[in-house]
């Protein structure tokens, strides 16, 4: 049987404005506005919780509110009952049903998705016998300081009605 | 003070045009194989979601090195009634305020699913033309465009099961006039966007994915 952790508890009634600091997981079920730093620990929202805060911790629960952004060393989960108004950082996010979210989701904190990505790449290199519809490399005109660049996305053969 | 148009797009009728059911169905996607193929390379991807936030659609991306974007635009959209062209805000001015991304953000994918059918013309030339500010050479867009003459009254949700299946759920059993756009009015609306590959679905929608020029 899983031992269950000691937390702290943050109560419907609380209200805190400023910095949370400290060394053992945290269940937050009152309002916090600023900043929430427990990067060895996890944290949980409840779902009387109303954050307005960033948020770093080890694994990050959501089924209250959310307005700020989240880091998770190892993950984030945003549950169904979940609001979450900002950007995610974590290796895993997990999103249920029902959540709602908007913002941005990073999940290459590690470069565990990039293995991924060239072990799948590799496997269905190997499976596939159908043609490349794409060849990479094709578009090199990537502008300094671009975000994001192109490499490989650049589709050659229409399949069907291309414009003229 | 005037309201955005209700809530977007082609106006509702509301006919009492009953579907059979909202069950879930499940399709083929080629255009999302094809786009599947490219997310092969050591490199990390933008993304950029126009539908809502969706487990497996997250889980799907995450096995990809991706930052994903997630707006939920037509529910942001529709829900947006504070500005409107009567009030002197152009399209353009929403589409920057409800879609803000840096000066140097380029997506390498927009995912815009069944949205483009839920917006009139104008709406729709706008946002393509707010979007081209983010895109690069070689950007992808998926996109389903409904061939059928009328549409359930709000988008369907699509999730992606695997990199050649879609499971839809209709966003409503009332059906709406569908604007039906075609090949040349794409090509008219997205002037940037060249289609590379489009498939005909049996259940009315047309798959394109287009690649920015």
């Amino acid at each position: 049987m899983e031992q269950l952790k000691e937390r702290a508890i943050i109560g419907p009634s609380i209200s805190i404005k400023g910095t949370l600091a400290g060394e053992e997981d945290l269940m937050i079920q009152g309002q916090v506005e600023g900043k929430i730093d427990l990067k060895n620990n996890n944290i949980t929202v409840g779902r009387n919780g109303r954050i307005k805060a960033d948020i770093y911790g080890k694994v990050i629960s959501i089924e209250g509110e959310v307005e700020g952004n989240l880091f998770g060393d190892e993950k984030i989960v945003l549950r169904q009952s979940g609001v979450v108004r900002g950007n995610m950082t974590a290796p895993r996010v997990n999103l249920e049903d029902g959540a709602k979210f908007k913002g941005s989701i990073d999940m290459d904190a590690r470069g565990e998705g990039r293995q991924r990505n060239l072990k799948e790449a590799s496997t269905k290199k190997s499976e596939s016998s159908r043609e490349e519809p794409g060849d990479s490399g094709k578009h090199k005109d990537k502008k300094d300081g671009e975000e994001s660049g192109q490499r490989g996305l650049g589709l050659e053969n229409d399949t069907s009605s291309s414009r003229a | 003070m005037n309201k955005w148009k209700s809530p977007i797009g082609v106006q509702s009728k509301q006919e009492p045009i009953a579907l059979s059911s909202s069950e879930l169905e499940v399709n083929t996607s080629l255009a999302l194989n094809v786009l599947s193929y490219q997310l092969r390379h050591e490199k990390k991807y933008n993304i950029l979601d126009l539908g809502p936030a969706l487990g497996a659609n997250v889980d799907f991306f995450s096995q990809f090195s991706c930052k994903i974007y997630i707006e939920d635009f037509y529910h942001t959209l529709s829900s947006f009634d504070y500005f409107s062209p009567e009030d002197g805000f152009t399209y353009q001015t929403v589409f920057d305020y409800l879609l803000p991304y840096t000066h140097n953000t380029r997506f390498d994918i927009i995912m815009s699913w069944d949205i483009f059918n839920y917006l009139e013309r104008d709406e729709f030339k706008s946002l393509i033309s707010h979007l081209d500010n983010f895109c690069h050479k070689g950007t992808l867009l998926f996109s389903l465009i409904s061939t059928l003459k009328h549409i359930p009254e709000k988008p369907t949700t699509f999730r992606i099961q695997d990199q050649e299946s879609l499971q839809y759920q209709a966003g409503s059993t009332v059906l709406r006039p569908c604007p039906g756009y075609q090949q040349t009015d794409l090509n008219h609306l997205m002037p940037h966007f060249r289609v590379c590959n489009s498939f005909l679905l049996r259940n009315g929608f047309k798959e394109y994915l287009f690649v920015y020029e």
